[in-house]
């Protein structure tokens, strides 16, 4: 115990085999092979290419080359992605120019569902552990039909290192310094051992935060520096066992964000918020047979968002909160094999959200509420010589609004080197219990249309192009509305339209890769969206983003070079102006983020690795800009950021 | 706007199409499969211990070289290239070991139910291709190649793998 106790403290990355040049492959131990290390050109190409949507993967190793600090980095990086802000200091998501933040894009950690159940929201900034994710699959567009009125734009899906990955333990410390203070200091620990029955396995995050060191001002030009009043300080923790085909999952996630912004008056003191959520999850595949299977899935996830108890809180009508949600959930999934060739997935799935407002009581007068839902989903999967079809739909009921009906269906056709892929998805976001409480006058679920078309070609084992063009209309969008005393309401029309393009080429000296995207508003008349004289953009997302990057392995097996390039266009938002006293639009010029990481290997001993390396390095500033017309100026992004990493880890 | 978007369309329509990204792991693939000669026991071994090689030249290139004078107990190696149009399974009827290319399409999978009938060991690269005939398959994890075994795919074939190979690898 003491061993691994000591072992927990000391710092880790990858185990990376290397090449014992001076010995032949065929003369290695199969226990030696397994340790080479080896180049992949076309793996996660292929693997996206043939799946039924537009689909970006991120491995622990581009993660770790590139030096991500938290997910936003990694995001940054991916085609249609980009952060903007909602009340209270909140950093969300929006993807393709619509705003995502209140359950329109799924996030999911190891199978479970982190969104909160109140709103729907998944807050970031420095909130997760990056450097224990294994993958990240990312379906851009969107998932309604298999997961439900959350996934309505995107689906973004963690898969952390788990036994097998570890086989041992591992720590990693992160620190990373601004001009003025410190940007985040974090220890991920992890253990994972593997046994004749049981695989398990821990990892864990905590750590402390600053979203910036910058200035902030307020809606009635109070300034105030985000320096110690803008922490983000995460303590996640993430348990799983497997024994055969049984598995169970538990994650704590303690999120404790310093919150002063509050609806764009700003408090007069800082004070503390915090997003708690508690999720646990066990189920068991049954093989009925070597074609069918039947998966029954229980779970149970506890959520308490925007939790503020303290006394300054009470300035602000709003900002006291304290409503906490269980959900309770029995899903059972099942999949047969007619062919190897025809696949059929079928689930049914029930839950209740029984939410309690400690602090007040909700609209309805009551203490608590109840919700229940019930779900149907089925996806038929066939491979002919004509094209791959893939066809699904999903029924969703819910107690308290109108029933949801979702097909989708995919084309993808792959000659040689070359496919193509024809999408059509309807997709829905279920209102969530905040926007039920808070409905001007009913509510019902957003409807969505996506049509998508992708081109790719693999033009050789070096180089990789795709590009996809997407039309996304949101008929009924619920729409928050602070100024109209803390509303939702479903109003009329939103969409986008654009494309999107990747390039990849890998070589002997590395990996490098560009990608492009591009949106323009489609019928949007939601004025809370919509940006004045502008009618291509919407707030606070940029119609155009491009990122540049490279994994450079010049200088030896064992040194990375990361340079990187994101360019942030042209945005539109809100702000305090002073020459009006008062909000006004205004426009914010384009943002070029520059970073450069590098990394060595082996660094001392053969399992510490060690990366330096500088972010933002021309010190602009990405604000983050409120995404709808809220009244609330954007928060300050951060600043230049000197970064140390010192990863180390042990096999046990 | 719209010139991009023609650019766009048009670079992918008229360029010509190059032939399925070859693997660059083949040698390490080879000297797994040397390695895996050593820990099954082969019934009925005679002189010769084939190894068919489907639609993966550089694999193929990279056992012909690593096999040289090579022996499974007392058979000489021998290795053959195979191209998978007009598939006949009776072609490899001898075969001891059958490689199957990179990657999990509709020829992997028609090729694998044929061979499901032949007692030799099958040797796939692609995902869920395990669970569909083949006995050893290999996996990139993490820009490593593991391998997962299905022993009772094996055990059908009377063919027994090593507990030291059964460990290594993953259980199906």
């Amino acid at each position: 115990m003491k061993k691994i106790s000591t072992l927990l403290f000391i710092t880790q990355f990858l185990s990376i085999g290397s090449y014992a040049e001076d010995k032949k492959l065929e003369e290695m131990s199969l226990e030696e092979l397994m340790d080479v290390k080896v180049s992949v050109a076309s793996n996660k190409e292929t693997t996206t290419r043939n799946s039924p949507g537009i689909v970006s993967l991120i491995t622990a190793e581009e993660i770790a080359h590139s030096g991500a600090r938290d997910l936003i980095d990694v995001l940054n990086s991916v085609p249609g992605f980009n952060f903007a802000s909602d009340v209270e200091g909140v950093t969300g998501l929006g993807f393709r120019g619509i705003w995502g933040l209140e359950g329109k894009i799924l996030l999911i950690i190891d199978g479970q569902e982190m969104n909160e159940s109140l709103y729907g929201v998944n807050a970031f900034g420095n909130h997760f552990p990056v450097n224990l994710i294994q993958r990240i699959e990312i379906i851009r567009g969107p998932g309604s039909a298999i997961y439900g009125g959350n996934a309505e734009l995107a689906v973004i899906k963690i898969i952390t290192k788990n036994a097998e990955d570890l086989k041992g333990a591992s720590a990693t410390v992160t620190y990373g310094q601004t001009d003025k203070t410190y940007a985040r200091r974090n220890i991920e620990l992890a253990f994972g051992k593997v046994d004749e029955k049981w695989n398990y396995s821990a990892i864990g995050l905590i750590g402390q935060g600053q979203q910036s060191d910058r200035n902030y001002t307020d809606s009635t030009g109070n300034k105030f520096s985000f320096q110690s009043n803008s922490s983000q300080d995460p303590t996640f923790l993430d348990l799983s066992a497997n024994n055969g085909e049984l598995h169970a999952q538990f994650i704590y996630d303690i999120y404790h964000n310093t919150e002063r912004t509050a609806y764009g008056t700003n408090l007069s003191t800082p004070g503390n918020m915090n997003f708690n959520s508690i999720l646990a999850d066990v189920n068991y595949k049954i093989k009925v047979n070597s074609q069918f299977t039947i998966t029954p899935d229980l779970s149970i996830k506890f959520n308490e968002p925007y939790r503020d108890l303290d006394s300054q809180a009470n300035e602000i009508a709003g900002i006291l909160f304290n409503k906490t949600v269980t959900r309770s959930k029995f899903k059972i999934s099942s999949s047969y094999e007619f062919t190897d060739r025809v696949n059929l997935s079928t689930g049914l799935e029930g839950y209740e959200d029984s939410a309690i407002d400690h602090v007040g009581s909700f609209q309805n007068g009551k203490k608590s509420v109840q919700y229940y839902n019930a779900a149907i989903f089925s996806q038929l999967s066939a491979e002919t010589d004509l094209v791959n079809f893939t066809a699904g739909a999903r029924f969703e009921d819910n107690s308290a609004f109108d029933s949801s009906f979702v097909p989708r269906i995919s084309l993808v056709k792959q000659i040689n080197s070359f496919h193509t892929k024809f999408l059509y998805s309807k997709a829905f976001k279920n209102p969530s219990i905040e926007n039920i409480n808070y409905a001007t006058n009913g509510i019902e679920p957003e409807k969505t249309s996506v049509a998508e078309i992708e081109l790719g070609n693999q033009f050789s084992d070096k180089l990789y192009i795709s590009s996809n063009f997407f039309k996304i209309a949101i008929d009924q969008p619920i729409v928050y509305n602070y100024a109209a005393g803390d509303s939702y309401t479903n109003f009329g029309h939103t969409g986008t339209r654009g494309f999107e393009f990747e390039g990849k080429f890998k070589d002997t000296w590395g990996l490098a890769q560009f990608n492009y995207s591009h949106y323009q508003a489609d019928g949007n008349d939601v004025d809370a969206f919509s940006v004045p004289d502008q009618a291509n953009s919407h707030l606070a997302l940029p119609t155009h983003k491009a990122s540049i990057s490279a994994n450079l392995n010049l200088l030896g097996e064992n040194y990375w070079i990361d340079p990187a390039l994101i360019f942030v266009g042209t945005r539109y938002g809100y702000d305090y102006n002073s020459d009006l006293a008062a909000m006004a639009i205004k426009k914010f010029e384009p943002v070029w983020l520059a970073n450069l990481y590098f990394e060595k290997r082996n660094f001392i001993t053969p399992k510490l690795n060690l990366g330096v390396g500088v972010f933002n390095i021309l010190n602009q500033d990405l604000n983050l800009i409120q995404a709808y017309n809220g009244g609330h100026p954007p928060l300050p992004g951060q600043s230049r950021e000197y970064v140390l990493k010192l990863n180390y880890s042990v096999n046990i | 706007m719209k010139s991009l978007v023609i650019l766009l369309l048009t670079s992918f329509l008229f360029t010509s199409f190059s032939a399925e990204a070859s693997s660059e792991d083949a040698p390490l693939r080879s000297a797994f499969t040397l390695q895996f000669t050593r820990y099954i026991e082969w019934p009925n071994l005679g002189e010769q211990f084939l190894i068919d090689v489907i639609d993966d030249q550089q694999l193929y290139d990279s056992l012909k070289e690593s096999t040289k004078d090579k022996k499974v107990g007392t058979a000489n190696i021998s290795v053959r290239m195979n191209n998978h149009e007009g598939f006949e399974s009776s072609r490899y009827s001898k075969s001891q070991i059958i490689i199957l290319a990179k990657g999990n399409t509709k020829e992997t999978k028609t090729i694998l139910n044929e061979l499901k009938k032949l007692n030799a060991l099958i040797i796939s690269y692609g995902d869920d291709l395990a669970s569909m005939g083949s006995i050893i398959n290999f996996l990139m994890l993490d820009n490593h190649l593991r391998f997962e075994i299905n022993q009772k795919a094996a055990e059908s074939k009377k063919l027994k793998i090593s507990s030291q190979l059964l460990k290594l690898g993953k259980p199906l």
